[in-house]
């Protein structure tokens, strides 16, 4: 398993670097994803209104 | 509870409005004109007007002119009324805006002047640069102090949109901007070729996502449901979006150099982020188009959603299209063809320019206090805008499809079935003039919006928002400061520091240790971050939304996940650097060359030529040898380029003569009929100031080009020669007249130390390792065949080049100083450039 690992990293070390950051990207995403759907419903509904709340000036 | 009426400032987004309409009718109509003038070559009227300077101007004027002024109206109209605050102060609104206006005054005077960083969207030289910084760190004092001072507790999506755009402009720009000046005029870029490349286009590409991008996403975030009157569709998925498209875009640059000379893994890292774009801009897309779904009915009467619909959509096609461009192999067909004009144009002028007349149109009557004059001429504004971006943009991915394919076609026997460069241009020479007539017709709509905002506004007279608020305790601003900082040190923030941290330690060590250290990072990160991220107690607020409630820890906060990006993927490039330049068979340009390079950076030839041969068999065939990151690693800048609107010139040194340049020169269509590259006679009589070369050898060796303290001493002395060497050589060649150096007349056909005769030094250097005076001086010791040949042998002739360099190379690597020196015996004219003269005028077979 290291032997294939180093082989395959011997031939590009930097290869490394796509593969980590799709597993990084991967990790945030995830989180913040869940974490946006399992907001409360009345917290997502208020922030959205945030636009709507002053009343224009004419 | 004890309330006080404020008034917004309102006055500076007239300003940025109005200044936004009039800049970006200039730089549609510079658009105009150069698009003429690849149509139509005689439209280069004058040297400071031909294509090469002109186009600067045009993407720096639409880019940070119009866009930029745009953005910063809606920035400060929408954030002063979603943190119920004033701007926090009117003098630096003032400075931001006359500052900016100023740069931009600063950049059209000295672009078609010809001072240029040649780096794409980032051509201003380094004062302007330094006050583009000073009057961004302005901008950020003022937009984060009015935070400071907001009553509204939340920040709206749209304000983290903001934040992201003025950390990440200020990062791209000033490391993108690093270099060394020389004079008040020049400076030589801190990074060399492949090195120089990467971080262009890192900061190239995120000029697009953050100057183009998230500043109008925050603004579609606010107007569209402002215009709809109802709430974004779902806020949920603006959350996703804003992390995932912050996080991702910093990565997608480097596909800008799919097959170059840049190491693989970047090419693979920027694919892979690219694609992953994809994503998260079809959920802002979705999400914008659905907050317009309970308001179909108004769309029909009302020009601002209308805008505003069509605007979003576009963004959504240009962002499927990115993505797709990316994949390797579309992109080995599309880059350098117009293609990627058409693709760019379908977002500046599709998603851009719509959002940007649409949010004119609603902000218009709100700040002059009566209806929009004629709602009739914006309804026509629209669907001729509309009208103008479909002809220009399926005019150009014709061009560019069709180009394309001619330039990769095969005949029979394998070789190239449209072997003379002309022909694939002159083939996509009607879709120019109908490009031209679509950015015609789009421009023609916005001096349409800039009638109808002025008389507007001549109708009306200029009225200021205002709110009631409460009036803030003293105490609670501090206490809510505190607050901040310790969120700052939550657990979460620490394990995404150290996962972060140990990954780039990874990065530092050989293949497995890295390996290691990189899986630890990750999966700290994956697993500690997921747990506490989703992790909330009953009855209180998640991490998350504390954030949004506090603007400092927020905004630390998204500048890490900005900064990663540019770290690990910039970093390793730089590290390698001086090793490279160590083991480089390539030897710094002669003092000559280097001027002759400033030429080529001055007059723009990279807006129309590549050096950059990709690995493929087409291109090998037609241009030679496949470029190497050793052939670029003294050029500061890079110039690599990214269209080619004439041939790729990597490998131009040694294809053609010196009378050839010569001629070609003065006017090209004489020598390649159907040429639209514009003529250059002037170049023959501008003076290089050979004073000057000294101090520019020395800037380059500051910044690691390994020239030696005599070189750097006999530097003017050794380009003087070699110009009169050259012009001398013409002289004998086709009986031109020539004036003397530093002679005062200029009654002749060519000046000894004119940029043209610099021009044909750096010309004839290009692609090879070593200078040709000092392959020839050795050549005719060896007997191998002189470098100077006809345009019909360039393969051959390449080849027996490359041979004469490589015995060369075998005889006298060590003493490239002595080579310079012997040069002063070598012959002053190039072997039988005389008898060429009509050989040359064949070249244009090639
Ligand atoms: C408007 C675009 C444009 C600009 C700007 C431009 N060129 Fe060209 N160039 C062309 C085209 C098109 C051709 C192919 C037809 C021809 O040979 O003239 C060409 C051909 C050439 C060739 C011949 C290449 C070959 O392999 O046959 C050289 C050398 C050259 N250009 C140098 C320059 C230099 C130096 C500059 C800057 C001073 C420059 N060009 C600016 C469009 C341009």
């Amino acid at each position: 398993m290291v032997r294939m690992a180093e082989n395959f990293f011997a031939l590009s070390p930097l290869l490394s670097l796509p593969l980590i950051t799709m597993l990084l990207f991967g990790a945030v995403f995830i989180a913040v994803s869940v974490r946006a759907l399992r907001a409360p419903k009345t917290e997502m509904a208020a922030l959205s209104k945030l636009p709507l709340e002053e009343a224009d000036n004419e | 509870m004890e309330t006080t009426r404020i008034q917004y400032n309102d006055g500076i987004v007239r300003k940025f409005m109005m200044a936004s309409v009039a800049f970006g009718i200039v730089g549609m109509l510079a658009g105009a004109i150069i698009a003429l003038q690849l149509a139509w070559p005689n439209a280069n009227i004058a040297p400071y007007l031909t294509f090469g300077r002109l186009r600067p101007v045009h993407t720096n004027a639409v880019i940070f002119a119009f866009v930029g002024n745009m953005a910063f109206a809606g920035i400060y109209y929408s954030t002063q009324r979603l943190v119920k605050a004033r701007l926090a102060s009117d003098l630096l609104s003032n400075i931001h805006f006359w500052g900016w206006q100023l740069i931009i005054v600063a950049a059209a005077i000295s672009l078609p002047l010809g001072y240029t960083q040649s780096k794409e969207y980032a051509e201003l030289e380094w004062p302007i640069d330094i006050a583009i910084a000073v009057i961004w760190v302005v901008f950020a004092v003022n937009f984060f102090w009015t935070l400071k001072n907001r009553r509204e507790k939340h920040l709206y999506v749209a304000i983290w949109f903001y934040i992201a755009t003025i950390l990440a402009v200020a990062m791209l720009h000033i490391v993108n901007a690093l270099a060394l000046p020389v004079s008040l005029g020049k400076s030589y870029s801190v990074f060399a070729g492949v090195q120089d490349a990467l971080v262009q286009w890192w900061y190239g590409h995120n000029a697009v996502a953050f100057v183009l991008t998230t500043p109008i996403l925050g603004i579609m975030y606010y107007y569209v449901p402002k215009a709809a009157e109802r709430p974004v569709f779902s806020y949920r998925l603006s959350i996703i979006h804003f992390w995932s498209l912050v996080f991702i875009y910093i990565w997608a640059g480097p596909h800008h150099l799919l097959y170059t000379a840049l190491p693989d893994w970047a090419q693979t890292l920027g694919m892979i982020f690219s694609l992953m774009l994809w994503a998260p801009s079809w959920g802002g897309m979705i999400n914008g188009l659905l907050t317009l779904r309970g308001a179909w009915d108004k769309l029909r009467s009302d020009p601002v959603l209308k805008f505003f619909a069509v605007g979003i959509t576009f963004y959504g096609m240009a962002t499927f299209e990115g993505p797709l461009l990316s994949i390797k192999s579309v992109s080995g067909l599309a880059h350098y063809t117009d293609w990627i004009v058409a693709h760019v144009h379908g977002g500046a002028l599709g998603w851009n320019g719509m959002m940007a007349a649409g949010m004119f149109y609603w902000l218009i009557p709100r700040l002059y206090g009566v209806p929009l004059k004629s709602r009739a001429m914006a309804n026509f504004h629209f669907w001729i805008g509309t009208l103008g971006i479909l002809l220009y943009v399926g005019a150009l991915w014709t061009a560019g499809i069709t180009q394309g394919l001619m330039w990769r076609a095969e005949n029979e026997d394998g070789g190239l079935l449209y072997a003379s460069f002309v022909e694939t241009l002159v083939a996509i020479l009607p879709m120019y003039w109908m490009r031209l007539i679509g950015g015609s017709l789009y421009l023609f709509g916005f001096v349409l919006l800039a009638w109808n905002l002025i008389a507007t506004a001549r109708s009306g007279k200029p009225t200021d928002g205002e709110i009631e608020v409460p009036v803030l305790p003293e105490a609670e601003t501090t206490e809510k400061d505190r607050a901040g900082m310790r969120l700052l040190l939550a657990p979460q923030v620490w394990t995404a520091l150290i996962g972060i941290g140990l990954i780039a330690t990874g990065f530092f060590f050989e293949a497995i240790q890295s390996l290691i250290l990189i899986i630890a990072g990750s999966l700290l990160l994956l697993v500690g971050f997921l747990i506490l991220l989703i992790a909330r107690e009953e009855g209180k607020p998640t991490f998350h939304a504390k954030l949004e409630g506090k603007a400092a820890p927020f905004t630390i906060l998204t500048f890490i996940a900005v900064l990663i990006g540019g770290v690990v993927q910039i970093l390793p490039t730089v590290i390698a650097s001086p090793e490279a330049v160590a083991s480089a068979t390539n030897t710094p340009y002669t003092p000559l060359e280097l001027e002759g390079r400033d030429v080529y950076v001055k007059e723009g030839c990279y807006t129309c030529h590549s050096q950059m041969i990709r690995p493929f068999v087409w291109e090998t065939a037609r241009y030679g040898a496949v470029s190497t990151p050793d052939d670029s690693i003294f050029d500061r800048p890079f110039q690599w380029g990214s269209r080619r609107i004439g041939p790729d010139l990597q490998r131009v040194g040694g294809r053609y003569n010196d009378v050839w340049h010569y001629q070609h020169m003065l006017d090209p269509r004489e020598i390649t009929p159907g040429s639209t590259m514009p003529s250059y006679p002037h170049l023959a009589k501008h003076r290089v100031n050979f004073d000057r070369t000294e101090s520019k050898l020395r800037t380059m060796r500051t910044l690691g080009v390994p020239y030696t303290p005599e070189e750097i001493a006999s530097a003017q002395e050794s380009a003087m020669r070699d110009a009169k060497r050259i012009a001398r050589g013409l002289e004998e060649s086709i009986g031109i007249r020539i004036c003397e150096m530093g002679s005062p007349s200029d009654d002749c056909d060519l000046r000894e130390d004119s940029e043209l005769v610099a021009l044909i030094a750096y010309l004839q250097r290009i692609g090879k390792h070593r200078s040709p005076w000092l392959e020839e001086a050795s050549a005719g010791e060896t007997g191998a065949a002189p470098a100077a040949v006809e345009g019909e042998d360039a393969e051959t002739s390449a080849d027996a080049a490359d041979a004469a360099e490589a015995g060369a190379e075998g005889d006298e690597a060590p003493g490239a100083a002595e080579a310079a020196e012997s040069n002063e015996a070598a012959e002053p004219a190039k072997a039988d450039d005389a008898g060429e003269s009509e050989g040359a005028q064949e070249g244009e077979e090639n």
